[in-house]
C-alpha cells in the first residue's frame, strides 16, 4: 500500500515551491516589476495628482476634466483610430504579395530580403528622408513631375489634408515588409498536395487564394492584427515626432505625441497620466474585442 | 477534339503567361518602393548643396564627401555614436541573460506559480511604452537615474524582457525532456543544465533574438529622448533628429548622419538575415 | 491568446485596485509633507528678505574649499552666430577668477530648452540659469522654481539695465529676469531687387499697402518679394509681434484679451492676418510657405531670389556676409491697416535668463550673472556676435556698422514690446497653427482670432490660480 502511494506521487511529479527557480526568475521579475508593474499602479495614482511640486497634492478628477474638454485630445485620439484604418490596407497587399511570392519559385530569396528591409531600417532615419522627400520642393513631387504628373504636386507636408495620409503611406511602406514575410512564413506550411489538386481542378489563382491560402492563415492574420492594432497606438511616435513633428497645425497629433507634449511642453504630469491611462485601457480593449470578434467569426465558419 | 484541347491549351499558357509577367511586375515594383528611399538617403549623402538643390532624386554628378567629412569631424556625433553602442550592448545582453534565466526556469524547472508568471509576463506586452515613460520619469528624476545610463539600461532591458523571454520559452519548450532527464540522472544540477544543454541548443534563437533586441534598442527614440538629455549623453537617433533642426539647409549633411545611423543595421542585416526573419517571426507563428 | 488578454485584464484591474488603496493611505503622509515644505519655505524666504538691501555676494572666504559648478542653459548661437564665442570667453573669465568654480554654459536648440528646463526642475536637478520667456518666468516664480535677480544685486546694477528692459523682466515690484542680449526684431531687403525691380532701394515699404503696392513690381522682376515657413510654427508668433503688436496701443491689450475683457478676433487683434491672405492670393510669398520651416523659411533670403524677410539683428550680419555690404538693408517692419499706438516701434526684447531657487549656491549663480553685466563683457557681446546687451555700460561708439547704428537709434527712439511675453504658452501653442491655416486657406483672420479666444478661455478655466497672479500682474503694469 505505501508502496503504491509513494509511485502515484513521483508520477505526478507534483509542482512545489521552489527556491532555487526563484534565483532564475527573481531577477527577471524585479526588473519587469520596476519597468512594468511600478509604472502602471503609478500612472494611475498620478493621474489623480498635481505633481508639478513632489510629492504631489490630491485633486481627484480635475485632470480628467482637463484632459477631457481638451479638444487636442480627441484630435489626437481620431488621428490615431484614422491610422487604424489603414491595417486592412497593409493585410490585404500583404496577403496577395505573399501568396505571389510563395507561388513564385524564382528570385524568392531575392525578393524576401528586400522586402524586409524597410522593416529593419532605423525609422528615425527613414523618417527624417520622408520629411525631405515629401516637401514642396523635395524628392517626391520630383518624381512626379518626371513622369508627366505634375497636376498631382501639392504641399503633401504643409497641407492639413494630406500630412496624416502622408505619414500613413510611411507607415504602410513599414510594416507591409513584415506582414508579408510573416504570412509568406506561414504559407510554407500549406500542403503542396491540396494546391496541386486545385489547380488540375482548373481553379483561378483568385480561387486559390481565397480557398486556399486565406483559411490557412487565419492565424496568423489575427494575430498580424493584435501586432498592428498595438502599433498603430503607441508605436508610432517616432515617425509622427520626426516626419511631421505634429503639424501642420495640429494635424498629425496623435496619442503619444499628446502625452509627450503635455508632460515635456506643458509640464501638466497629471494630464499625460490621465491620456497614457485612457491610451492603456483602449490599446488593451481593443486587443480583446479583436480576439473576441476572432472566436466568435472563427466559430461561425466551422 | 484535337483542336479545341489545343486552342485551350494555347489560352492556359497565355493567361499563365500574362499572370506571370503582372505578378512578376508587382513584386518588382514593390522592390523598387522598398529600396528606393534607402537609395535616396545613401545617393543624397554625396551630393554637394548645389548638386541636391537642382536633383533631389537621382545619381550625383560628382561625389562629394564634404558631408560625411563633418559629420565625423563632429566629436558630439561621435559621442552620440558611442552612448548608442554602449547602451545597446549593454541592455541587450543584460536582457538576454536574465531572460535566458527565467525562461529556463518557467519551462524547465516545475514550481507552483509558475504558469500565473508566465502568463502575466506575456500580458504585459500588451502595454504601451509611454504609460511607463511617464511615472519612471518622475522616480527616476528622485533617485539621481536621470541623465544616467543605468537608469536607461533598465529601462531597455525591463521593457524587452517579455518578449525576450516568451521566445526564448516558446523555444525551450520544444527541447525533450528527456536530454534533461538523462542529464538529471547523471547528477547534473540544473544550473550545469542550463549551462550545457539548453544554451548551445539554443543558439540560434538566442542569435535571432540577439539580433532583434540590438534593432530595437538602435532604433528606440522615446525612452533616449525623455531619460537622456544632457548634450553629451544623446543617443545617435536622438541626435539625428536634433542634427536635422539645426542644419535643415544642409540636407547632404543631414543625409550622411542618416548613412551613418543606418549602416551598422544594415550590415547586421545582411551578415544574419535569415535571423532576423526567423527571429521576428518565430514568435509570432507560436502566437 | 485569450488567456493572455484575460490576464492582462486582470492585471489591470489589480493595479487599479492598489492604487486606489495607497491612495488613501498615502493622502496623510501628503498632506504632512507639504505642511513641512511650506514652514521651510516660509524661513528661508524671511532669511532672504533681511539680507537683500545691499545685494548679495559670494562669500568666497567660506566657499573656498567648494566645488561649484554653475549650469547655464541657453540656445547659443541660434539667433545669433558668435555667442558660443562669448560664452566660452566670458566662463573662462570666470572661472579664472574663481578657480573653484565651473561655469559651463551648455548649448540647448529653442524648440527643446523649456522642455529642456522642465524635465530639470521635476527631476529635483535644475541648471542654475535657464533661459526663458516673461510667462515662462512668471509661471516659474509663482511655482518658486526662480529667484528674483533684485535679491543678489545692487540696486545700482539693476538701475544700469535700460529701463524698457526692466519693465519687461520684472513684475511684482521687482527685476526677476536678467538680459542675455537684445534682439531687436525687424526686417531686411535686398537693395539689388529692390533696384531691379524698379524701386527705390532706400525706400523700403514703410506699411503693408505699400508692400502689396511694390509686389507686382518684385514679382515683375523675377522675384519673390517676401518669403516664410509656417510648418513648425514659430513664424505665427513673429508676425504677431512684429505686426500684430503695431495695431495695439499697449500690451495691457493683449492682458485684457488673454482675460476675456476684450476679444482676440476684435479687429485690432485680428484684422493684421488679412495681409497673410492677401499676400499669399498674390504669389507674393514663395509657393512651399506651408512646408518649410521657419528657419529654411527665412533662409531664402540668402539664395538673393527674394526681396524681404523677417529677422531678429544678430542674424543680419551672415546674410551681408552671403550677399554683400552694399545690398543688405535693414527696415522696420512696415505697419498694418489698423495702427495704434505701438505703431512704428521696433521690439526689442531682451532674452531673459533666470536664476534657479533649487540649484546649488545661487548666490554664485546671480554673481556670473553680474559678472556679464560688466562694461568688458557687455562691449565683448557685441564684439562676438553684433547682439546688444541691454544694458547702459554699453558703448555705442563700438557701432561702427551703418545698419546697426539705425537699429541702435530706432531702439533709442521707442522700443516696442515682445507680444508674445504677454499671454499664456497654452495660447501660443495655439497660436503657432493660425500662421499655417491662415495661408493655405482653412481659416480667416477672424477664425483665427477667435481659436485664439478659445485657448484663452480654456487656460482660464484650468487655471483659475494662475489666472488670479496674471490679472494682479497686469494690472500692476498698466499701472506703469
Amino acid at each position: 500500500m505505501g508502496v503504491k502511494i509513494n509511485q502515484i506521487k513521483t508520477f505526478k511529479r507534483k509542482k512545489r515551491f521552489n527556491i532555487e527557480a526563484g534565483f532564475y526568475v527573481g531577477p527577471a521579475l524585479i526588473m519587469i516589476v520596476v519597468v512594468f508593474i511600478y509604472p502602471v499602479i503609478e500612472v494611475f495614482r498620478e493621474s489623480f495628482l498635481d505633481i508639478r511640486k513632489w510629492p504631489g497634492t490630491f485633486i481627484g478628477l480635475r485632470n480628467y476634466k482637463i484632459v477631457f474638454t481638451d479638444r487636442m485630445f480627441y484630435l489626437s485620439l481620431l488621428h490615431n483610430i484614422e491610422l487604424l484604418l489603414i491595417i486592412p490596407i497593409i493585410i490585404f497587399i500583404a496577403l496577395i504579395v505573399a501568396v505571389i511570392m510563395h507561388e513564385k519559385i524564382f528570385g524568392e530569396k531575392f525578393y524576401r530580403s528586400v522586402i524586409f528591409i524597410p522593416y529593419i531600417v532605423p525609422l528615425v532615419a527613414i523618417g527624417i528622408a520622408f520629411s525631405f522627400f515629401f516637401q514642396f520642393r523635395g524628392g517626391f513631387n520630383q518624381i512626379l513631375d518626371l513622369f508627366g504628373l505634375d497636376f498631382l504636386i501639392s504641399d503633401w507636408l504643409g497641407n492639413i489634408r494630406l500630412a496624416l495620409p502622408v505619414v500613413a503611406a510611411a507607415i504602410v511602406w513599414r510594416e507591409l515588409g513584415f506582414a508579408i514575410i510573416l504570412f509568406v512564413a506561414r504559407l510554407g506550411s500549406v500542403s503542396e498536395d491540396t494546391v496541386e489538386a486545385s489547380l488540375i481542378d482548373g481553379a483561378g489563382w483568385w480561387a486559390r487564394f481565397w480557398r486556399i491560402y486565406i483559411p490557412e492563415l487565419t492565424n496568423v492574420i489575427e494575430f498580424y492584427v493584435i501586432i498592428s492594432i498595438i502599433t498603430m497606438l503607441s508605436q508610432i511616435f517616432g515617425f509622427i515626432f520626426v516626419i511631421t513633428n505634429g503639424g501642420p497645425a495640429n494635424a498629425t497629433w496623435v496619442s503619444e505625441l499628446y502625452i509627450y507634449k503635455q508632460a515635456f511642453q506643458f509640464n501638466h504630469m497629471g494630464a499625460a497620466a490621465v491620456t497614457a491611462v485612457v491610451l492603456m485601457v483602449i490599446t488593451i480593449t481593443l486587443v480583446f474585442v479583436s480576439n473576441r470578434l476572432r472566436r466568435r467569426l472563427g466559430e461561425g465558419n466551422e | 477534339m484535337n483542336d479545341r484541347y489545343s486552342r485551350e491549351r494555347i489560352k492556359f499558357r497565355i493567361v499563365k503567361w500574362s499572370s506571370f509577367t503582372l505578378k512578376k511586375v508587382i513584386l518588382i515594383l514593390l522592390a523598387i518602393i522598398s529600396i528606393y528611399p534607402l537609395f535616396f538617403v545613401f545617393v543624397n549623402s554625396v551630393k554637394g548643396r548645389g548638386d541636391y538643390a537642382g536633383n533631389k532624386i537621382g545619381l550625383p554628378e560628382a561625389m562629394v564627401f564634404d558631408g560625411f567629412k563633418k559629420v565625423f569631424l563632429d566629436e558630439r556625433f561621435i559621442r552620440w555614436l558611442g552612448n548608442t553602442v554602449l547602451l545597446t550592448l549593454t541592455s541587450v545582453f543584460i536582457c538576454l541573460f536574465l531572460a535566458g534565466l527565467a525562461a529556463f526556469a518557467l519551462s524547465k524547472i516545475k514550481f507552483a506559480g509558475s504558469r500565473f508568471i508566465l502568463n502575466s509576463i506575456i500580458s504585459l506586452m500588451v502595454v504601451p511604452v509611454i504609460v511607463m515613460i511617464i511615472p519612471l520619469f518622475v522616480s527616476f528624476g528622485k533617485l539621481n537615474l536621470n541623465n544616467n545610463y543605468l537608469g536607461v539600461i533598465i529601462i531597455y532591458a525591463g521593457v524587452l524582457l517579455p518578449f525576450n523571454i516568451y521566445l526564448l520559452y516558446s523555444f525551450f519548450v520544444t527541447i525533450p525532456e528527456s536530454i534533461l532527464d538523462s542529464a538529471r540522472i547523471d547528477g547534473c544540477g540544473n544550473f550545469q543544465i542550463f549551462y550545457r544543454i539548453i544554451l548551445p541548443l539554443a543558439r540560434s534563437a538566442l542569435i535571432a533574438l540577439l539580433v532583434i533586441d540590438v534593432l530595437w534598442t538602435w532604433n528606440e527614440l522615446i525612452i533616449a529622448l525623455i531619460f537622456l538629455q544632457r548634450e553629451n549623453m544623446r543617443t545617435l537617433m536622438v541626435g539625428l533628429t536634433l542634427f536635422q533642426g539645426r542644419y535643415t539647409k544642409d540636407v547632404p549633411l543631414i543625409m550622411s548622419g542618416l548613412v551613418v545611423g543606418i549602416i551598422p543595421i544594415l550590415i547586421l542585416y545582411i551578415f544574419s538575415q535569415k535571423y532576423f526573419i526567423k527571429g521576428l517571426v518565430a514568435g509570432s507563428i507560436k502566437g | 491568446m485569450k488567456k493572455i488578454l484575460w490576464w492582462s485584464i486582470v492585471v489591470l484591474i489589480v493595479a487599479a485596485m492598489i492604487s486606489a488603496f495607497s491612495l488613501s493611505a498615502c493622502k496623510a503622509a501628503v498632506e504632512e509633507a507639504v505642511e513641512e515644505v511650506a514652514e521651510e519655505v516660509e524661513e528661508v524666504a524671511e532669511e532672504v528678505e533681511e539680507a537683500v538691501t545691499d545685494g548679495i555676494f559670494p562669500d568666497w572666504d567660506a566657499l573656498a574649499d567648494e566645488e561649484i559648478t554653475i549650469i547655464i542653459n541657453e540656445w547659443g548661437d541660434a539667433e545669433a552666430p558668435g555667442m558660443n564665442a562669448w560664452w566660452e570667453e566670458t566662463a573662462q573669465l570666470y572661472m579664472d577668477m574663481h578657480p573653484n568654480v565651473i561655469v559651463e554654459p551648455l548649448e540647448i536648440p529653442i524648440e527643446d530648452i523649456q522642455q529642456a528646463w522642465m524635465a530639470a526642475v521635476a527631476a529635483g536637478d535644475p541648471p542654475s540659469i535657464q533661459l526663458m520667456g516673461r510667462q515662462e518666468g512668471i509661471d516659474a516664480a509663482t511655482a518658486g522654481d526662480i529667484l528674483p535677480i533684485e535679491d543678489f544685486w545692487t540696486e545700482d546694477e539693476v538701475n544700469h539695465i535700460l529701463p524698457s528692459a526692466r519693465r519687461e523682466l520684472g513684475w511684482g515690484g521687482k527685476l526677476w529676469l536678467v538680459p542675455e542680449y537684445m534682439d531687436p526684431w525687424h526686417m531686411i531687403y535686398n537693395k539689388k531687387i529692390f533696384t531691379e525691380a524698379g524701386l527705390d532701394p532706400e525706400a523700403p515699404p514703410e506699411t503693408w499697402a505699400e508692400f502689396m503696392e511694390m509686389g507686382d513690381a518684385i514679382v515683375a522682376a523675377g522675384y519673390i518679394p517676401m518669403s516664410n515657413g509656417w510648418l513648425d510654427g514659430y513664424m505665427s508668433p513673429w508676425w504677431m509681434c512684429l505686426v500684430a503688436l503695431q495695431s495695439l496701443d499697449d500690451p495691457s491689450d493683449i492682458h485684457q484679451a488673454t482675460l476675456g475683457e476684450q476679444s482676440f478676433a476684435d479687429p485690432k487683434h485680428a484684422d493684421w492676418w488679412n495681409i497673410l491672405v492677401e499676400a499669399t492670393d498674390k504669389g507674393f510669398f514663395n509657393e512651399d510657405q506651408a512646408s518649410l520651416d521657419f528657419i529654411s523659411g527665412i533662409d531664402l533670403f540668402s539664395t538673393g531670389e527674394v526681396a524681404m524677410v523677417m529677422v531678429v539683428q544678430p542674424m543680419v550680419r551672415q546674410y551681408v556676409d552671403i550677399l554683400g555690404e552694399d545690398v543688405v538693408g535693414v527696415m522696420k517692419t512696415p505697419m498694418p491697416d489698423i495702427q495704434g499706438d505701438l505703431a512704428g516701434t521696433v521690439p526689442i526684447p531682451a532674452m531673459p535668463l533666470a536664476l534657479a531657487a533649487n540649484a546649488d549656491y545661487p548666490e554664485v549663480a546671480a554673481d556670473v550673472l553680474r559678472f556679464i553685466h560688466t562694461a568688458d563683457r557687455v562691449n565683448a557681446l557685441y564684439a562676438h556676435s553684433t547682439a546688444m546687451q541691454a544694458n547702459d555700460l554699453f558703448d555705442p561708439t563700438l557701432v561702427t556698422d551703418p545698419r546697426d547704428q539705425l537699429i541702435a537709434q530706432w531702439f533709442l527712439e521707442a522700443p516696442g514690446y515682445c507680444y508674445n511675453w504677454h499671454y499664456t504658452p497654452q495660447i501660443e501653442a495655439v497660436g503657432y497653427t493660425l500662421g499655417g491655416l491662415i495661408v493655405t486657406g482653412e481659416i480667416t483672420a477672424e477664425e483665427a482670432g477667435q481659436m485664439m479666444d478659445d485657448a484663452a478661455e480654456k487656460w482660464r478655466d484650468d487655471n483659475p490660480e494662475m489666472v488670479e497672479i496674471f490679472r494682479d500682474i497686469a494690472e500692476e503694469w498698466a499701472m506703469q
